[in-house]
Formats: structure tokens, C-alpha cells, sequence
């Protein structure tokens, strides 16, 4: 407590120490921005990863088809995929026109992206009777899926 | 300088002599020392941060302040490195403000007994600088002003010109640094707020809650060595203490989630965001209050911009820093009329307020305006400055407020109000004029200023205009809480805060609700029983020891209640007593309007639904803390007569070794700790799971579907999200009047947008709040992927269309 009391003067030497853990500080901040320092930093579980995740989606989420016509791919159903798991991905999908309980595979497709890559997938042609039905586009082995009703004509 | 201090029309409510004061020896700090007393020897009175009394101090002070403004400069220049940021946040929020408390020449005394006044003054010359800089950068052909460096041009011009008014200034103006605590001793207390970052990233990263866990043990060793050593440590001490404890505890919130943790912080962001990326503020905010606010606007684009700092970044750790100082502001002002050790109790009380740590660090703007809100309550008691001078920072703090939060500015100038007619009415019961003309000033200033600001320029007191609609539509709507036995305790005891429903009930509700909403159409088949709605709580890990939970639940509220009527009492008799000391008995005046306006907070449902109760509990506490722990500091000395131990402290030392474990207690509780270890639920600063890590904790793959919809969605759309869900459309996208919160097969119209997060899509659960109760059900995936198109989907979020 002693080196509490006020003094008259500047006492430069009370200070000292605070300006050599300062500039250590300062140092250390510097080597942290650094690769090796960010390494550091995710070793000590202190910096976060960038999230990983998939996007699928419509390029026309507007302008989906009310009605497809089988035989034929729909129009302005284009998809896209986003891979942002920091990592290459080979991503499989499939096409499927799913009515009440039965689903009908109507094609499939893989892509190889690399990481903050992104590709835009036609979809394949509809094969079904005519009546309402539920165009599905799934990842296989993962969450991501897309998908729009319409109503199925005959060719 | 000594003449010009106290004019005879300043405080009319006379400090009375010493005599009167010096009943028992714990009394004598009612009152500073005399004023001449004071300037001899500032050193006796005031502990820390003297005034340095070397004349020669003016020129190298002038030398010092140059520097430190090109330091400024230099470090902008290499904002991009951390190490630049780390210095640029410090330096930003003193030096400006230290350069215009010196053009202001306010004695160096004032500032050291109350340091707040200086990032109060500094936010306030920030955003003066930078709302000249929005509003000239325009006219002379920069249509994106608030960048880092029209900003750095705009602020230097400002801190250069205060460089030159106060280059002036009279020695007293002068601070003498040297009354800090011993840097090592600082430097070791910094750490703890450390330890609570690294524990919030660490839970971040999937880590275990060891760290943080750590850290709030730390804090409880602070809290409990300093609430037992308080005469024994000098303020600047007890400061630097509460200080770490706030920031340690606020930073262990506000640092967890992808983006930011809270509710009201997600818009706050969205809107700073949005300022950011405009690098222009837009003084027309008729459609949208929080756009009219500059702390969530032009102040982080502002520091975002010079100190290279992300705005998120601003957000979750300078803000949380900023306000890390509201507790020593507390306890500097209760210290003006307490003992030491009674003003850290009252201080550390007001700390550990359940809204403190964790709902503080999610409202910005309060985070801010409550900073003013506490320096211009210091400034009416402020026996320091001159009336000149206290009216001079009423003039700069009291525009602050305004501009930084409405509601605090609502609350405060209602006190004020309340202030005035008390003491009109007080003058007229004893027939003397007992009016504070700086209570008048501050109330006259808010009106004046709040008119100008969300009137003429801002055009945004649209709030206010809801409010009394309200008020004159539904009534007071008393108690909407109560139990329907009409049990009047109870309901008050509940209050207005947001209790449960059954989503049948909800159901019902929404039925009447959306009757009128004809503009909703539903599907013909939303009734079908295979779409029937059900609730869907979160499981709650087993309380290991029920009765102990129970009891810190209720005891906290009780705790808080019994406070409350502690300061209604205590504000009573700082009123009615005869040989009151003045200033303490306008912090009993105001107290007074502010435990009327807390009441009517908790018991009608229509002025809870305008500023939350807990927040407002924060706010009156400044004023309630003072009249409460005055009357537990005076309680001793009344029971001294029944007391049978020959120690004439032990009563004394019983209260407060009571109060001190009440508030011990409530700070385990608050910060989740007892959670931890008695099972029950714990809060976000110590899990990853939980109902309030549910609601939110905002994943990056919710913000990027968000994201996704929000440039897709078109004006006049009907867009569905749940109440939480909402938070992250309000982070990244400008939807917010369109916005309906009921996913229910009933409520979802034929056409639209459904943002759905990842407690909708990977829990499938839904929340939703209908009269101030909120219903938890299963979110109607069957439904809703029957009826929509699913358009866009990456795991954690979806967005349906139709």
C-alpha cells in the first residue's frame, strides 16, 4: 500500500512496471495476429473456426413451377450448392417426386467443391402421374434439402 | 473561482453545518469537507487521482494532450493491427473527454471523486465530432462521412479546439495520476476479466466451462474481500474492484454466440450494421426509433471506423468496457453521503441486479444513456464544480442521454419532473422556497432537448405516441399477472415480466387475435387434427436441492422488494426530516418519483409493456441506493439503546455483514453459478445448452440463411419467424414491420416467407408470445413442408416460400 500514497512529483519509476507489462502485452497482441499466434489461439480454444455448413438453394425462389410436365425438367428450378466447411467437399444429390408416402428417384448427381466454392445444378426431368407432387432435392448423408410443389401434367 | 462556486441561488436546500452532521463518527461523510479546506489540501479529501499542484503542470500537460492526439493519429493509421486497437479504445475514451472537462475547467477534484465524468464526456465528444462530421461531410461532397478518415479530420479539429480552450485552464484542472492504485496490484485484478473472455471463448469453441467457472470465483473472492475490507482499501481501490467484477461478469455474456448474445442486441447491431456499411447516418428515423439512437448508430460506426475494430466487435467488448464503470459511479455518488464501506455495499447491491450482467451487455444504447443518466444525477449533488460549471455539464451529459436511449431519457426526466413537484411541494408545506435549481436544469433540459431531438430532428417519438394510445385504449391494465384469485400480493410479487401459456390457451388466444387480422387467409386445412399444435418445453436438468433453488429464487425477488421498500422508507425520511442535510434529501426527492414510477413498472401492464421493469429497476436503482443504505447505516445508532453487547459496532457490523451476504448470495445466483452445482439450469456465461442458449445463442449458419432471405424478401411481404428466430432476421435483414411471430397452421397465411432457426428446424421447437406470456410448442415442420416450399436450407436454418 505503500506505493499508494500520493507523491508530489512524477514517480517514472512506480510506472515502470506497468509500461514493461503494457508493451509485453502489446508484443504478444502482435505475435498473436500472426498465422502461428492464430494457431496458438485455436490450440488454446480461444478463436473460433469459421462455421461449417452447406447452403443449398433456388436461384428463382420466386419464379418456382406450379406445375411440371413429366418427362421434362423443370423450368427455373435450378439449385445451387455452397460449400462452407472450410474444407473440399464431394456432395451427392438426389432428385425424387415424392407423393403421400411413395417416393420416386428421378435422378442423381455428385459435384466436387472446394471450400467457398459454389455450383449451380439443373434439375433433372420429372417422371410422374399426373396430380400434385412434391419435388425433392436432398444431400445424401447430410440435412440439406430443397423442395417446391407443383402439379404434374402428363407429356 | 471560490465566490464563483457556490451562488447563493445554486442549492437553496442549505448544507447544514458540521455540527449537525457530526452526530456519531460514522456520519461526517454526509458532507464534503468545506470548500476551502478542500482546495488547501485536495489531497486530504480526495485519495485518488489529486490535483497535482505545480503550476508549471499547465504546459506539459498541453505538450502531454499533443502527443497523446497524435498518438491517435498514428495508431488510426495502423488500426489493422490488434495491438493498434488495444490502445486506440483507452485512448478514445479519455483523452476526449479529459479535453473537454479541461475547456470546462472542472476542478481536477470533481473528476477524481467522480471519474466517471470522463468516458461520459469523452462518448459525448465523439458523437458531437461525429455527427458534425455526418451532417457537414455531405454538403462538401463525402457522401460516406462516417469513415475512419473524415471521422479522424472531424475529431482531431474538435479535440484540438478543446486543446486550445482549456490550454487556459486554471492548475486545479490539473490531475495528478500518481493517486492510482500500484499498477501491479491493477494489473493483477486485470486478469480476471481475462479469465471470464477466454472461459466465454472457450464455451464458444465447445470447450468446457472450467474457465469461466474460474472466473466467477474470482469475482465472489473480489466482492467478498472488498465488502469486508472497504475502510481498509482507498476508493480508487474499491473502484478498480468493482470495475473488474462488472467487466468480468458482463464480457462473459456479451462474448458468447456467433454474433451477439441478447435480445434487444440483435436489432442494435442490425442498425449499426447497416450505419457501417452506409458510412452515413440518416437524421430521419420517423419509422424506426432505434435508427434515432446514436449510441447504436453513428457511436459504433464511429469507433468502428477508427479503431479498425469489427462494429461486432464494438458491440459485445467496448460497450460492456464502457459500462464496466456504471458501478463506480454508483459507489462514488453514494459516497458523498455514505461511509465508505456503506457506499460499496450499496454499489456492489446495484451490481449484482439480475439485469446487470446479463441484459446489460444486450442493450447497448442503455448501456450508454444509463452512463449519463448516472454523471448528470452526480452532477446535482456535485458540491465541486460551480453553478457555471454544473451547468455547463448538464448542458453536455443531459443531450448525451437524450440521444443514446429514449427510454432512459423518458424515466429520467419524469424523476426530474417528479423532483420538481415534490420540492414545489415541500417549499409550499413549509413555506420556504426549497427548490434545486440544478434538479430544475436537468429536468428543463431533458424536455427541451428530448423535444428538439426525437421531434424536430429525429422525428421519432413515435414510442411515445404507442404509449399513450395505449394508456388510452387498454388502461393501466393492472396486475396482468395476478393468479385470478385476486391475490394482489402475489401479483405484484409476479409483476409485469414475461411468465407461460399452454399452447391451447395460446391457441385461443390467437383465434381472437387473428379475427381481425384479415389480412392472414389460412389454408383450408390448418384445423386438421394430424396438424394439432403441442407443447414442447425444453428439459430442464433435476434440481438437485429443490428447497434450496426455491429459496434463491424467491429470495432474490424478496431481496429486491424488501430493498425497495428500504429506499421508499429511507426516502421518506430524508424528506420529512427537519435537519436533513441538503443534498441528501433531494436524492430522497427524487427517490420518491422514482419508486412511484417502479410500482406502476411492476403493477400495470401497459407501462411494462413501454420499458421493461428490470431495467427500470436498474435506473431508480442509482437514486433508491443512496435513501436504502442510508437508513441500513442509521439503523444501528436507533437500536443501540436495545443492543445488550457493550460493542457499539456490532450492530453495525451485523447489518452489513448481512447485506453483504444477501448480495453475495444473489450474485451466485445471478451469474449462474448455483445453476452449475445444484442443478436445475444454468445460464449461457456457463453452458451451451439451456432454454437461454436456445433462444440466444445466434449460429453462424442461422445468420446466413437469414442473410439469404433478407435480400429476397420483397416490400409488403408477409414474413413468419418464431419470437427468437426473429432475433437473427432483426441482426442481418431490414424486416421487421411485416414480421408475424405465430408459426401455427392457423396464423400462416397463404402466401409468404417462413424464416425458420435451428431450434425450428433441428429441435423443432417454436416460441412465441401472446399478452406478455410466451408459448413453447413443436414447430409444425409437417405442415408447414406440406403448404411451402422449402427454398433455401443448410442444416441449421431453413426458409420456406409459397
Amino acid at each position: 500500500m505503500s506505493d499508494e500514497q500520493n507523491s508530489p512529483g512524477p514517480d517514472s519509476s512506480r510506472w515502470l512496471p506497468l509500461g514493461a507489462a503494457a508493451g509485453a502485452v502489446l508484443a504478444v497482441t502482435l505475435l498473436l495476429q500472426t498465422g502461428p499466434g492464430g494457431s496458438v489461439l485455436h490450440g488454446l480454444g480461444l478463436a473460433e473456426k469459421p462455421p461449417s455448413f452447406t447452403e443449398m438453394s433456388f436461384l428463382h425462389p420466386r419464379e418456382l413451377p406450379a406445375r411440371i410436365t413429366t418427362g421434362q425438367a423443370p423450368a427455373k428450378a435450378e439449385f445451387e450448392i455452397r460449400n462452407r466447411t472450410g474444407e473440399k467437399q464431394v456432395y451427392r444429390w438426389v432428385a425424387l417426386a415424392v407423393r403421400g408416402r411413395t417416393e420416386v428417384r428421378l435422378g442423381t448427381g455428385s459435384v466436387t467443391l472446394a471450400d467457398g466454392e459454389r455450383t449451380t445444378v439443373k434439375p433433372p426431368a420429372a417422371r410422374c402421374t399426373p396430380g400434385p407432387v412434391h419435388y425433392v432435392i436432398r444431400l445424401e448423408t447430410r440435412r440439406e434439402s430443397l423442395g417446391f410443389h407443383a402439379d404434374c401434367e402428363a407429356a | 473561482m471560490i465566490n464563483e462556486r457556490r451562488p447563493a441561488t445554486e442549492t437553496a436546500f442549505d448544507v447544514p453545518p458540521r455540527s449537525a452532521l457530526d452526530r456519531s463518527p460514522t456520519e461526517t461523510v454526509y458532507d464534503l469537507p468545506p470548500r476551502r479546506a478542500l482546495e488547501k489540501s485536495p489531497t486530504e479529501t480526495v485519495p485518488d487521482l489529486p490535483v497535482r499542484p505545480a503550476a508549471q503542470g499547465a504546459r506539459r500537460s498541453l505538450y502531454r494532450y499533443a502527443g497523446l492526439l497524435v498518438a491517435i493519429d498514428v495508431l488510426v493509421v495502423a488500426r489493422d493491427l490488434w495491438a493498434a486497437q488495444i490502445l486506440l479504445v483507452p485512448l478514445l475514451l479519455t483523452v476526449p473527454g479529459l479535453l473537454l472537462l479541461r475547456a470546462l475547467r472542472i476542478p481536477a477534484s470533481a473528476i477524481a471523486a467522480f471519474p466517471l465524468y470522463v468516458p461520459a464526456a469523452s462518448l459525448m465528444t465523439l458523437m458531437g465530432s461525429g455527427l458534425a462530421v455526418n451532417l457537414v461531410g455531405p454538403l462538401v461532397g463525402v457522401d460516406a462521412p462516417l469513415r475512419a478518415v473524415p471521422l479522424l479530420i472531424g475529431l482531431q479539429l474538435c479535440l484540438g479546439a478543446l486543446l486550445l480552450a482549456g490550454a487556459r485552464a486554471p492548475d486545479d484542472t490539473l490531475l495528478d495520476w500518481s493517486g492510482l492504485p500500484s499498477p501491479r496490484w491493477t494489473a493483477l485484478l486485470a486478469l480476471v476479466p481475462l479469465v471470464a473472455a477466454m472461459g466465454a471463448l472457450r464455451l464458444n469453441t465447445g470447450h468446457d466451462s472450467v474457465l469461466a467457472i474460474v472466473s466467477i470465483v474470482l469475482c465472489l473472492l473480489i466482492l467478498t474481500v472488498s465488502t469486508t475490507s472497504a475502510d481498509r482499501l482507498t476508493p480508487a481501490q474499491l473502484s478498480v474492484m468493482l470495475f473488474v467484477v462488472a467487466l468480468a461478469m458482463m464480457w462473459s455474456f456479451s462474448l458468447r454466440s456467433d454474433l451477439v448474445y441478447g435480445f434487444d442486441i440483435a436489432t442494435e447491431y442490425g442498425m449499426s450494421h447497416r450505419t457501417v456499411q452506409a458510412g452515413y447516418w440518416k437524421a430521419d428515423n420517423s419509422t424506426d426509433a432505434y435508427g434515432a439512437m446514436l449510441s447504436i448508430t453513428l457511436l459504433p460506426a464511429q469507433l468502428h471506423a477508427l479503431t479498425g475494430m469489427a462494429d461486432v466487435v464494438v458491440l459485445k467488448l467496448v460497450f460492456p468496457a464502457v459500462f464496466a464503470m456504471f458501478p463506480i459511479g454508483v459507489f462514488r455518488l453514494a459516497h458523498r453521503f455514505l461511509p465508505q464501506r456503506w457506499a460499496f455495499l450499496a454499489a456492489a447491491y446495484t451490481l449484482v441486479q439480475g439485469g446487470v450482467f446479463q441484459q446489460l451487455p444486450a442493450l447497448a444504447r442503455q448501456e450508454i444513456a444509463l452512463l449519463m443518466f448516472l454523471a448528470l444525477i452526480n452532477v446535482v449533488f456535485d458540491d465541486r464544480v460551480s453553478g457555471r460549471q454544473r451547468a455547463l455539464l448538464i448542458a453536455v451529459l443531459t443531450p448525451g442521454m437524450i440521444v443514446s436511449h429514449y427510454s432512459t431519457a423518458y424515466l429520467a426526466v419524469a424523476i426530474f419532473g417528479g423532483g420538481v413537484v415534490l420540492q414545489l411541494a415541500v417549499s409550499a408545506v413549509r413555506r420556504r422556497r426549497a427548490l434545486n435549481l440544478a434538479v430544475l436544469a436537468v429536468f428543463a433540459a431533458g424536455l427541451g432537448s428530448g423535444a428538439l431531438w426525437y421531434g424536430l430532428v429525429t422525428q421519432s417519438a413515435s414510442n411515445l405516441s404507442t404509449f399513450s394510445s395505449s394508456l388510452s385504449t387498454s388502461g393501466l391494465r393492472l396486475l396482468p399477472n395476478t393468479d385470478g384469485k385476486g391475490n394482489l400480493i402475489s401479483g405484484y410479487l409476479k409483476g409485469t415480466e414475461t411468465s407461460g401459456i399452454k399452447v391451447k390457451e395460446y391457441s385461443a388466444r390467437l383465434e381472437e387475435q387473428y379475427a381481425e387480422r384479415t389480412y392472414v387467409v389460412p389454408f383450408e386445412d390448418a384445423g386438421d387434427r394430424e396438424y394439432a399444435l403441442y407443447d414442447k418445453p425444453m428439459a430442464k436438468p433435476p434440481v438437485l436441492v429443490p428447497m434450496l433453488r426455491g429459496i434463491l429464487n424467491t429470495g432474490e425477488l424478496y431481496v429486491q422488494q424488501f430493498g425497495n421498500l428500504l429506499g421508499l422508507l429511507g426516502a421518506l425520511i430524508l424528506v420529512s426530516k427537519r435537519n436533513s442535510p441538503g443534498a441528501i434529501r433531494v436524492i430522497g426527492l427524487l427517490s420518491v418519483p422514482a419508486l412511484t414510477l417502479l410500482a406502476l413498472f411492476r403493477l400495470s401492464g401497459t407501462f411494462a409493456a413501454s420499458y421493461n421493469q428490470g431495467r427500470a429497476q436498474l435506473q431508480a436503482m442509482i437514486l433508491l441506493a443512496v435513501p436504502m443504505f442510508w437508513l441500513l447505516h442509521r439503523l444501528p445508532g436507533r437500536l443501540e439503546r436495545f443492543a445488550r453487547s457493550r460493542d457499539d459496532q456490532f450492530l453495525d457490523r451485523l447489518i452489513r455483514t448481512t447485506a453483504a451476504g444477501a448480495l453475495l448470495t444473489i450474485f451466485l445466483n445471478t451469474t449462474g453459478f448455483v445453476g452449475t452445482f445444484f442443478g436445475g439450469g444454468t445460464s449461457t456465461n456457463l453452458t451451451s445448452s439451456g432454454e437461454d442458449h436456445d433462444r440466444f445463442y445466434i449460429q453462424g449458419p442461422e445468420l446466413a440463411g437469414a442473410e439469404w432471405m433478407g435480400s429476397r424478401v420483397a416490400l409488403k411481404e408477409l414474413v413468419y419467424a418464431d419470437r427468437y428466430g426473429a432475433l437473427r432476421l432483426y441482426a442481418m435483414t431490414q424486416i421487421k414491420d411485416r414480421l408475424i411471430t405465430d408459426i401455427t397452421p392457423r396464423t400462416l397465411h397463404r402466401t409468404g416467407w417462413i424464416y425458420a432457426g435451428r431450434s425450428n428446424t433441428v429441435d423443432e421447437r417454436t416460441r412465441s408470445l401472446v399478452d406478455n406470456r410466451l408459448a413453447v410448442f413443436n414447430f409444425p415442420t409437417a405442415f408447414v413442408q406440406s403448404h411451402y416450399n422449402l427454398v433455401y436450407s443448410n442444416g441449421y436454418s431453413g426458409v420456406y416460400r409459397r
